[in-house]
C-alpha cells in the first residue's frame, strides 16, 4: 500500500492520542509517528483533560469508551475550556455514535477498526481545516 | 454505519454490517451475505474436506484491491504444495499472484520461536503491508508445538487483541474436531466459525458446509451440500419451506391431468398448486399418467419440468411417442427434462435445480418421476423428509402443480411404513394396481384428495395406443 510521505509542516504536529486498547495504541503511535505526527498518550479522560492543558496538542483523538469522563464528556469539557476549546477533536470509537459525537461538539468521528490511511488522511483534513481557518483569523 | 437510537432494531445493511463476500454465492446466501469484515472466522474440518479451496476462492475473489491479501502457511501443509494445486482452479488469477495475493511460509519461524512468531509476522505484515485479509493455514497446527494451554490463552488473546485493533479479516484454517471446540481458545474470539464435513455414502461421499457460529448475523441453520469442482466450491444451499404464500389465482382453480375420466372422478381435475402421489407397483402405469400430465401442460401452453430418473433421455422420447406425442415438438414447446443417473443422484443438486427451475423458468407442472429414487440416495431419510416437504411447500406458494410417481408392493395401497410420509405431505393419493379377479386390467382409485371431493369406487385405468383413460 503506497503511504504519502510526511508533510513537514505536519511534522510539529502534536496529537494526544485517549485509548485503552494497547493493541489500537501501539498501531496508532506507529502509523501517525511515520505519518510524520508527534503522538502522545493517555489512557483515561480525566488524565487526557489534564494532559492536554500541559501539551496543547493541535488534535486530541479519543475513543469514546475510556475511564474516569468519556470520551464524549472529555470533548464536552475541551469545547468548554478556555484554554482548549480550539483544540480539534477526533472521536474514533468502536461505538457507532457519529451523531452523538458531533453534538457533543467533536469536529469529526471515525469507527473502528483502524485503517490507517482514513485515519491519517482524516488528521490531515482536519489539520489542514485549522490552520486555513486560523489564518483567515490572523488576516482579519 | 447507522447510528442506532434506544429500542430501534439492529440494521442489517451492508453500511451497518460489511461483508468479506467469499467469491461463491450460494456460500454467501447461507452466511446472511458474506463473512463479516474486520473479523476473525475459523475454517473448520478434517484433511480434504475443500478449506484450502474455500480460502483461496475468497482471496482471488477479493484480489484487486489496494491491499493485499496474505496466505501464510504454518506446520502442516507445505506452501508448495497449495500453490501447485489452487492452479488447478478456474479462479486462480496469475496476474494478481505476488502483488495482490501473496502467501508466505511460516513453519521455520514458528518451528524456531513458538506461536509468538505469528503475532510478531501479523504485526509486521499490518505495518508494512496493510493486509485486507489473512488466512493462517493450519491454525490447529499451532497448538502441536507443545504450547500449554494457559500460554494459548495468552498467545489467542493477544492474537485477537491484533487483529481486532486492524481493519482485517482473518481465517483460521484448521483440522479441528467437535471436541476442539470446547477446548481450542480461538474458538471463543472466534465471530465465525464454519464446518466442512465429508461424510462416505455406498460408492462416494457426501461433503457438507454448516455454520455453527456468526456473530451479529442471522444465517442458514444446517447442513449445505457441496461438491468441488474445478470452479471451486459448488454449494446446494439447504431448502426451507417458503415464509409467505405467494396468492395464486383461486384456491378452487383446477388443472386437467390430460386423462379422459381421471379429471370427473377428481372433482373436476387437480387443485393449482396441489401435490399428486401416483403410488402403484411395477407396470401398473405411473410414469404413464404423469408424463401424459405433463404433456397436457405442454398442449395448453404451459412450461413443464419433467424430473426423471428411471428413463433416459432416449427412452423418454419413446415413451412420449408411444402416447400419441411428438417428442420433438413437445421439447420445443415447454417440456424441460432434468435427468439424473440413480447412481450418480445427490438429492441436494436436484432439489436445488428444481426450485432454481419453478423460480426463474415459469415452470406450471413439475413430475418427479420417482421419489422412490431420491429415498435410495439420500443418507438421511429425514432430511429427504425435510427437503421434499420444503419443495411441495414451494409448489404451493407458487401455483406449481406436481405428480410424484412412487414404486409401492401390493396391499391397500401398497405403500412400505417408511413411505408413508410421502402419503402425508401430498394432497392428493391416486393408487394404481391390478384387478384381482381380472389380472390383465389396471386399476386406479382415488385415496385421497385434500379440500376436495371425489370419487372413491375402484375404477380401470386403461392404457391404449394414445395413451390412458379412466373408465
Amino acid at each position: 500500500m503506497h503511504r504519502e510521505a510526511p508533510i513537514e509542516q505536519e511534522g510539529s504536529a502534536l496529537i494526544l492520542v485517549v485509548e485503552r486498547d494497547p493493541h489500537v495504541r501501539a498501531l496508532e503511535s506507529y502509523f501517525l509517528n511515520e505519518a510524520g505526527f508527534t503522538v502522545e498518550f493517555a489512557v483515561d479522560g480525566a488524565a487526557a483533560l489534564e494532559r492536554a492543558r500541559d501539551l496543547k496538542p493541535e488534535i486530541i483523538i479519543s475513543e469514546v469508551l475510556v475511564p474516569k469522563i468519556d470520551g464524549l464528556a472529555l470533548c464536552r469539557a475541551v469545547r468548554g475550556d478556555a484554554q482548549l476549546r480550539d483544540v480539534v477533536v477526533l472521536i474514533f470509537s468502536i461505538l457507532a455514535v457519529e451523531a452523538r459525537a458531533r453534538e457533543a461538539g467533536a469536529d469529526a468521528f471515525l469507527r473502528k477498526p483502524l485503517a490507517e490511511r482514513r485515519l491519517v488522511d482524516t488528521v490531515r483534513e482536519l489539520l489542514s481545516v485549522r490552520r486555513t481557518s486560523r489564518g483567515r483569523e490572523e488576516a482579519t | 454505519m447507522t447510528e442506532r437510537r434506544p429500542g430501534q432494531p439492529p440494521p442489517d445493511d451492508e453500511d451497518s454490517f460489511p461483508r468479506v463476500r467469499s467469491g461463491n454465492p450460494q456460500v454467501d446466501e447461507i452466511l446472511g451475505g458474506g463473512f463479516p469484515s474486520n473479523s476473525i472466522n475459523i475454517v473448520m474440518g478434517q484433511p480434504g474436506t475443500g478449506k484450502t479451496i474455500l480460502a483461496e476462492q475468497l482471496l482471488y475473489h477479493n484480489a484487486g484491491d489496494d491491499r493485499p491479501l496474505l496466505y501464510a502457511t504454518t506446520l502442516s501443509e507445505p506452501l508448495s504444495k497449495v500453490v501447485s494445486y489452487v492452479q488447478r482452479f478456474s479462479f486462480f488469477n496469475p496476474d494478481v499472484l505476488g502483488s495482490d495475493v501473496m502467501y508466505e511460509d511460516l513453519g521455520a519461524s514458528l518451528a524456531e520461536r513458538g506461536p509468538v512468531a505469528l503475532i510478531e509476522w501479523l504485526d509486521e505484515a499490518i505495518k508494512t503491508r496493510s493486509p485486507k485479509i489473512v488466512v493462517i493455514d493450519s491454525f490447529r497446527a499451532i497448538h502441536d508445538l507443545g504450547t500449554s494451554l494457559d500460554d494459548m490463552r495468552r498467545f489467542i488473546s493477544a492474537l485477537a487483541g491484533l487483529l481486532s485493533a486492524y481493519d482485517v479479516t482473518t481465517f483460521l484454517l484448521g483440522e479441528y474436531t467437535q471436541a476442539d471446540i470446547e477446548r481450542c481458545p480461538e474458538f471463543a474470539v472466534a465471530d465465525a466459525i464454519v464446518e466442512l464435513a465429508r461424510q462416505p455414502l455406498s460408492t462416494r461421499d457426501e461433503r457438507f458446509m454448516r455454520v455453527m457460529k456468526l456473530r451479529g448475523s442471522g444465517y442458514r441453520e444446517g447442513q449445505h451440500a457441496f461438491r468441488i469442482t474445478s470452479d471451486g466450491l459448488q454449494l446446494y444451499p439447504r431448502l426451507v419451506a417458503p415464509r409467505e404464500f405467494e396468492s395464486y389465482k383461486s384456491s378452487s382453480e383446477r388443472v386437467s391431468t390430460g386423462i379422459p375420466g381421471l379429471d370427473e372422478i377428481m372433482g373436476g381435475g387437480l387443485l393449482v398448486g396441489s401435490t399428486t402421489l401416483a403410488v402403484g407397483m411395477t407396470g401398473a402405469g405411473k410414469t404413464t399418467l404423469a408424463l401424459q400430465f405433463a404433456l397436457e401442460g405442454v398442449r395448453r401452453g404451459e412450461q413443464v419440468l419433467y424430473v426423471n430418473f428411471q428413463e433416459n433421455p432416449v427412452q423418454l422420447r419413446r415413451a412420449i411417442a408411444n402416447l400419441g406425442g411428438e417428442p420433438a415438438t413437445a421439447f420445443k414447446n415447454g417440456f424441460g427434462l432434468l435427468y439424473a443417473s440413480p447412481v450418480e443422484l445427490q438429492i441436494d443438486s436436484i432439489v436445488v435445480e428444481i426450485f432454481e427451475a419453478i423460480k426463474t423458468g415459469g415452470v406450471r407442472r413439475v413430475v418427479i418421476d420417482a421419489v422412490g429414487d431420491l429415498s435410495s440416495a439420500a443418507n438421511d431419510p429425514r432430511r429427504l423428509h425435510d427437503y421434499l416437504y420444503s419443495l411441495i411447500q414451494h409448489f404451493a406458494a407458487r401455483g406449481v402443480t406436481s405428480v410424484l410417481t412412487l414404486e409401492a408392493g401390493q396391499g391397500f395401497h401398497g405403500m412400505e411404513p417408511s413411505d408413508q410420509w410421502y402419503s402425508y405431505m401430498s394432497d392428493n393419493v391416486i393408487a394404481l394396481g391390478w384387478n384381482v379377479a381380472k389380472p390383465d386390467r389396471r386399476t386406479i382409485r382415488v385415496f385421497k384428495m385434500r379440500s376436495s371431493e371425489h370419487d372413491h369406487e375402484v375404477r380401470e385405468f386403461e392404457i391404449g395406443s394414445n395413451g390412458a383413460r379412466v373408465t
